[in-house]
């Protein structure tokens, strides 16, 4: 048993032959680099000593010499085309040969484990972000991130309000884990974004198939995962600074991130981000009061005790305000005619600003989290994790009489989440997870609102019991899952009727889960997955109590308590080939089935209020099907050029009434073109290495599916875009940089989006330049 | 105080209970729920139209009570705006009155031949609306719509003239009377 079973994401393997100790400034350090799943040597790698400033290239076995270093601590870094930039410190006393594995093959669906290396494995497509991904495009919200990740796209209400959509489902229907825990804020609202901070992940994946039955919630549709890496072991303090500025909203980005990992010691991370942009603008004109501003930090500590004890803290606060659209704020049908009709929205001014004024969020959550694990052997676990959120939202309208800088809703939730978790291999392969789970969340509006709570005050108690077996052979490997959860809910609110007497629900809800995955090796190079689940929702807060006015759809929402459980099976299928060399492939199609779907029905009636006459629409359930498609193919048509495609589609229908579902993305295609130089460019004072220029192009369909009648307009036009980006790793003296420049929306096109809650009211952005650099120390 | 509840709400998720479950009865401060308009001159009808919905949206149906007015005649119009959702009437009309630069009223007569003009200002010198000017044609039977906008682009083409097709903003009160001209 050894550390690295934390160090996950340490990917190398050390192996050093000894010589006789030599004179100090004459010790030759050799090495070859390899790829780790294949084990083929890396040509063109570039190695680097921090300490003496030496740096070579592999040559075509891999191999790299360099001469006449000095004794002592020293810390190399190692680029290649494709790979994360991995460092790694050694103590040098005498000659050394150093073999280094890189994780360098392209993987564009694995299955992976959801918490770590040593877990069980949940078989499961999935797709990931890696950690330099992430902070190349860190102006970036979490949801815009994710949209990288084919068969992903966002609903939004402009910058910093972007909302996943995985597979056609949304909101509470997915699940998104930050650091192993279900995020747990006001997941309803449609202009509700995830509260969490992407840079402090060094890799975002979403779980793509039947999901996991590992967490609370529903398990209906996706799982994304956010997750910091474990500490490298590293007696040094390091750390990165990355600055970055965007032109569209004079955007500001600073992260920074320290760490240390002293043996014996209690390792250790920091990790801040400072964001402040200002009003957005299309290919014509600026949206006013789309400023974004955003302070977050983290800490994660972790400390183990001999081999048997692991402990883990984790600490962060999000903080964000976000302006929305003044001309995306009206009263009633007549406005959206008008705003419908208008070439600009309302409100539109000439000059830029970074003012955010009503209307805003202001939104804080805050994380902590223990984790204890302890190992009985090498072969079996238990783990003890315990967390608490807190979740602080205000939102701000346009008021009468001084009142916008009161919050027209103020809601304040926590959550408590506590689990016991075993872990065990059995001698005949076969793994055995299974763990109990209690979670409770605690729902408040703050009064002083002087509006109607839009949903109402409410404590949830819910317990949940879950396995998961898997095993594997040589060419098939099998998981099976189950679930169980039993869910009290006791809420109390005020009716619409008379808003003087409070009513009291108590809802119980017990809900049974599924899955089953297979996964058979056709060859080496080719292998089929097959996942099956089963898998139930509980009606979310708003679908059962949620009343009144929504401006921002223009319609009165009624909640319907009379709902039920949604029901659904989904089986998805997964084709992947590889042929080692210069030639991926992977398809996924999904079919899904829910029934007792729950969404919001246009009513017919037309009600009548002193600010007119509004659309009733009430939660109703009906049964869908959802059908898709996930393409992903990677070309290398030689060393420096790549060629990357990814395509996704969703069809969803309504089967009881024969309609397409709403809020369903058309055909998306995003093609790319990357040029590498794989050869270290060498300039009068630095050296870049791994420069990769990029040329890329997004076509979205338009979605012709949705009637009229079923949209206050019709649905956007196809667009397609165009993107570059440039980006190089600089040794600049002894010091190490990561330079960027990206280029969205080159030619200024003017189109608006069907997933965008704007698109009544005005264009998508238009081009934005974003250059940034990340200093590594 | 707020602290104080903060701290507190936290105690009680620690600990896995609720303290205080029940939401506060809010007053909606900006509730509207009444529209009076008023018509004086020297005619033969002077009616008073009301709106009145005093439960707000959704419950009770509104009242709504139109009027009739003489033919080719001249009206003076005021309007009120009240909350009558508690004993204690709220004069929203203040409210609008002392921020008289973020509020326009428009009204608009459809079935009948009747023009109406701004007669009051707000402090930078364009129209407000709670007093207007109405002049009726010949009889008939229509409609009057009157609207109270927040935050208007007052400056926005045709919108000191009474037009509301480019004010923007958000409709606080959107009424419709049923009027006779006889």
């Amino acid at each position: 048993m050894n550390k690295t079973r934390f160090n996950i994401l340490f990917l190398l393997a050390l192996c050093t032959i000894s010589l006789i100790a030599q004179e100090e400034c004459s010790i030759n350090i050799a090495g070859k680099i390899l790829d780790e799943s294949t084990g083929d040597a890396l040509s063109y790698a570039n190695v680097f000593i921090e300490e003496s400033g030496a740096g070579v290239s592999t040559d075509s076995t891999g191999f790299f010499l360099f001469e006449d270093q000095c004794a002592g601590h020293i810390h190399i870094s190692i680029t290649h085309i494709g790979c994360e930039e991995e460092y790694i410190h050694i103590d040098i006393e005498r000659d050394t040969t150093i073999i280094i594995y890189l994780d360098h093959t392209h993987h564009l669906i694995e299955e992976l484990d959801v918490v770590g290396k040593y877990e069980a494995s949940i078989l499961e497509e999935s797709s990931e972000i890696t950690s330099q991904g992430i902070k190349d495009a860190q102006d970036k919200s979490l949801g815009d991130q994710l949209q990288n990740i084919t068969g992903v796209r966002v609903i939004k209400k402009g910058a910093g309000l972007s909302k996943p959509l995985v597979h056609g489902l949304t909101g509470n229907r997915l699940t998104i884990l930050n650091n192993g825990i279900a995020q747990s804020g006001q997941q309803w609202g449609a202009d509700h974004a995830p509260e969490i901070d992407p840079l402090v992940a060094q890799k975002i994946s979403v779980l793509k198939g039947t999901g996991s039955l590992e967490y609370p919630g529903s398990n209906l549709g996706a799982v994304l995962l956010v997750e910091p890496s474990s500490i490298k072991l590293e007696p040094h303090i390091h750390g990165q600074l990355n600055y970055s500025f965007a032109t569209n909203g004079r955007g500001h980005t600073i992260n920074s991130s320290i760490q240390q990992h002293k043996q014996n010691h209690i390792a250790w991370r920091f990790n801040l981000t400072a964001k402040k942009s200002g009003d957005s603008k299309t290919a014509d004109y600026f949206l006013n009061n789309t400023g974004v501003q955003e302070l977050n930090a983290a800490l994660q500590l972790e400390k183990s005790y001999g081999d048997q004890w692991f402990i883990d803290i984790y600490a962060s606060t999000f903080n964000t305000e976000i302006g929305i659209l003044r001309g995306a704020l009206i009263g009633n049908l007549t406005d959206l005619g008008f705003a419908l009709e208008a070439e600009e929205p309302f409100y539109t001014e000439g000059n830029f600003s970074y003012a955010i004024d009503a209307p805003r969020q202001l939104v804080s959550h805050h994380l902590t989290k223990l984790q204890i694990r302890k190992y009985v052997d090498d072969d079996t676990w238990l783990t003890f994790k315990a967390a608490f959120q807190a979740n602080n939202r205000r939102e701000f309208d346009v008021r009468r009489g001084g009142r916008s800088t009161t919050p027209a809703l103020h809601l304040l939730q926590f959550t408590s989440f506590t689990e016991l978790k075993y872990h065990t291999n059995f001698s005949n392969g076969l793994a055995l997870k299974a763990g109990y789970q209690y979670n409770f969340i605690d729902n408040n509006n703050i009064a002083g609102t002087g509006n109607l709570p839009l949903i109402p005050n409410y404590v949830s108690h819910e317990q949940g019991l879950f396995f998961n077996l898997a095993k594997s052979n040589e060419l098939l490997e099998y998981s099976l899952g189950a679930r169980f959860d039993y869910r009290y809910q006791s809420v109390a609110t005020f009716p619409l009727s008379g808003p003087t007497e409070l009513v009291r629900y108590q809802n119980k809800f017990a809900n049974v889960s599924s899955i089953a995955g297979i996964k058979y090796l056709i060859t080496k190079r080719q292998s089929l997955l097959l996942n099956l689940g089963w898998a139930s929702r509980n009606p979310g807060i708003n679908e059962l109590y949620s009343q009144g006015l929504h401006q921002g759809v223009s319609g009165i929402e009624e909640g319907n308590i009379d709902l039920g459980i949604e029901r659904s099976l989904k089986a998805s299928l997964s084709y992947s080939y590889d042929n080692g060399q210069n030639f991926q492939f992977q398809a996924l199609s999904y079919l899904q089935y829910i029934d007792d779907y729950i969404f919001l029905n246009p009513t017919g009636e037309l009600r009548l209020t002193i600010r007119g006459s509004f659309p009733v629409f009430r939660y109703v359930q009906t049964d869908t099907r959802l059908f898709g498609l996930d393409l992903e193919t990677n070309i290398k048509l030689s060393e420096q050029l790549h060629i990357e495609m990814k395509y996704s589609n969703v069809i969803a229908d309504d089967l009881e009434r024969d309609l397409a579902l709403i809020d369903i993305p058309s055909h998306n295609l995003w093609s790319s073109i990357q040029y590498e130089v794989p050869k270290v460019i060498k300039l009068p004072k630095a050296r870049l290495e791994n420069l990769k220029i990029e040329l890329n192009h997004e076509y979205n369909a338009r979605q012709t599916r949705v009637l009229e009648s079923q949209d206050f307009a019709p649905t956007p036009d196809a667009y397609s875009l165009i993107g570059l980006s440039v980006t190089s790793n600089i040794q600049l003296g002894s010091q190490r940089f990561r330079s960027y420049i990206r280029m969205d929306n080159m030619f200024n096109v003017s189109y608006r989006d069907y997933l965008s809650r704007l698109r009544y009211f005005a264009d998508d952005l238009g081009r934005n330049i974003v250059i940034g650099s990340r200093w590594s120390f | 105080m707020k602290n104080f509840i903060y701290l507190s709400l936290i105690a009680c998720a620690l600990t896995f209970t609720s303290c205080d479950d029940d939401p506060e009865a809010e007053n909606p401060e900006e509730l509207i729920t009444t529209v009076i308009a008023t018509f004086s001159g020297d005619n033969t009808n002077n009616p008073t139209m009301r709106f009145e919905d005093k439960d707000g949206d959704g419950g009770m149906e509104a009242t709504i009570v139109g009027g009739t007015l003489s033919a080719n005649s001249s009206y003076s119009v005021e309007l009120r705006f009240l909350d009558e959702s508690t004993d204690d009437v709220e004069e929203i009309t203040e409210e609008i009155a002392e921020e008289d630069d973020e509020h326009q009223v428009f009204l608009a007569f459809s079935g009948v031949n009747t023009t109406w003009s701004y007669s009051d200002q707000d402090g930078s010198g364009n129209p407000l609306g709670l007093s207007t000017t109405v002049t009726t044609g010949d009889t008939g039977t229509g409609t009057l719509t009157i609207t109270l906008i927040h935050e208007p682009e007052k400056s926005a083409s045709g919108v000191s003239d009474g037009d509301i097709t480019n004010a923007g903003g958000e409709t606080d009160v959107e009424v419709t009377f049923p009027i006779v001209i006889e």
